[in-house]
């Protein structure tokens, strides 16, 4: 009976199949309560159908549009983003390689602490005969150096030279009456990580624990790193720059 | 905005949504009984239809739509409405429907009866049938679209729609009778 009475309403719907409904109209000819059931299917669609939808607020419509418009906007920007996306990537890269070509090419930059290890121990040492022959190619190798240091009170027992960080660098080592000093000398680099500036010019710190003396010279780094005070390295750089 | 370039993609989802806007408003409000969920669930059903807009086969833009806004509806405010409302209605406890065999006063019922009162009998209906008699009769929906939107079967379709007329016309009785449009 269930299924007579689903198949009457499924008639006054359309949604039967030929045989299907064929047999609807069959079983409702045959029974008066499975006819009723199939006029009040129609009954209640027609009545039905003549209720209007309720109003919606005009506001609503308003409401939605601005919905679709932020929905719009959302899709313009991801749209941009993704289409550009390559393009954004290739100029940052582009700044980043850009930056840091002119940072070596021009640019003195600092020299870490762990560079400065490769100071003492990265530099290959010059089999120098004199001490003018090792300042001469420190000047040459380094395109700077104290000439005429010779002429100063110390003398040079030694040098080295090399690369740190694409950098030219040497390092001389020098005596006094005092002992020894070591004299780096870093091409385009201005200050040493950990030893910061002190007083006229000069950057005061220690190394290892050895008092270091640094100072920048035409945008090259020239440091001093002796078992002494930083006074009496001061006076040996002074000693140093004033015979240039 | 006064210089937006026309987007014919947005252009051509307005002309339909607009058209069916009434509809779709109406179900939702038919649906949920709250203006303020039926204009949250109308919103929403516009935003999706809008996003999956790509998708839409170019047919029937508003059984597509009423099919987003059914699918909303059940899974998001009817588990909110159904608390309190389950257990004695389902589809295989419901009442049979058998129509008096020995009367046919439909055309007298609803001669006394307004459609404000159509309305309020309807939303008697429990909600599982009223969906099916509201995508059928109201909506104009086929026993598979209203299938696809409600994601049961059709023969759970057909039982649902008869079963919701049934509970219809016992309410609409009820009151008619109540009212004196028709002797019990």
């Amino acid at each position: 009976m269930k299924e007579a009475i689903e198949r009457a309403h499924a008639l006054a719907d359309g949604a039967l199949s030929p045989a299907e409904a064929e047999q609807a109209r069959r079983e409702a000819a045959a029974d008066p309560r499975l006819q009723a059931e199939h006029d009040w299917a129609r009954t209640l669609k027609a009545e039905l159908a003549k209720s209007p939808p309720p109003t919606p607020d005009p506001h609503l419509w308003t409401a939605v549009r601005d919905r679709l418009d932020a929905i719009d906007r959302s899709r313009t920007a991801e749209g941009f983003v993704g289409r550009y996306a390559w393009a954004f990537c290739a100029v940052f890269l582009l700044f980043i390689v850009a930056g840091a070509i002119t940072s070596r090419l021009d640019g003195a930059r600092p020299l870490a602490t762990s560079q400065v290890a490769g100071l003492f121990s990265g530099l290959t040492p010059v089999a120098a005969g004199s001490p003018d022959q090792a300042v001469e190619l420190v000047r040459e190798k380094v395109g700077y150096a104290p000439t005429r240091m010779v002429g100063a009170p110390v003398r040079v027992l030694g040098a080295a030279y090399g690369l740190i960080d694409g950098r030219r660098a040497a390092r001389i080592v020098m005596a006094d009456g005092v002992g020894e000093v070591l004299l780096f000398v870093v091409e385009r680099t201005n200050t040493v990580e950990g030893i910061p500036y002190a007083a006229k010019g000069y950057m005061a710190g220690s190394i290892n624990r050895t008092p270091a003396l640094a100072w920048c010279e035409g945008g090259d780094l020239v440091m001093l790193v002796g078992p002494r005070d930083h006074g009496e390295l001061q006076t040996l750089a002074e000693q140093i720059r004033s015979a240039q | 905005m006064l210089f937006r370039r026309a987007d014919p993609r947005r252009e051509r989802f307005e002309r339909m949504a607009e058209a069916a806007f009434p509809s779709l408003f109406g179900t939702a409000l038919r649906f949920t009984r709250d203006k303020e969920d039926a204009s949250d669930l109308v919103q929403e059903t516009m935003v999706r239809a809008y996003e999956a807009f790509d998708r839409f086969d170019g047919r029937n833009f508003k059984a597509w739509a009423l099919r987003i806004l059914t699918n909303l509806y059940i899974n998001r405010y009817r588990k909110r409405q159904r608390e309190g409302q389950t257990g004695s209605l389902d589809d295989e406890h419901a009442a049979e429907p058998v129509a008096p065999a020995d009367e046919a006063p439909d055309r007298r019922l609803f001669d006394g009866l307004l459609g404000g009162e159509v309305e309020e009998a309807l939303a008697k209906v429990p909600d599982t049938f009223r969906t099916a008699v509201i995508l059928c009769d109201l909506e104009g929906l086929t026993y598979d679209e209203i299938a696809e939107a409600t994601d049961v079967p059709v023969g759970t379709v057909r039982s649902r729609i008869a079963r919701g007329r049934t509970i219809l016309r016992k309410e609409l009785m009820d009151y008619a009778t109540e009212q004196g449009y028709i002797r019990p």
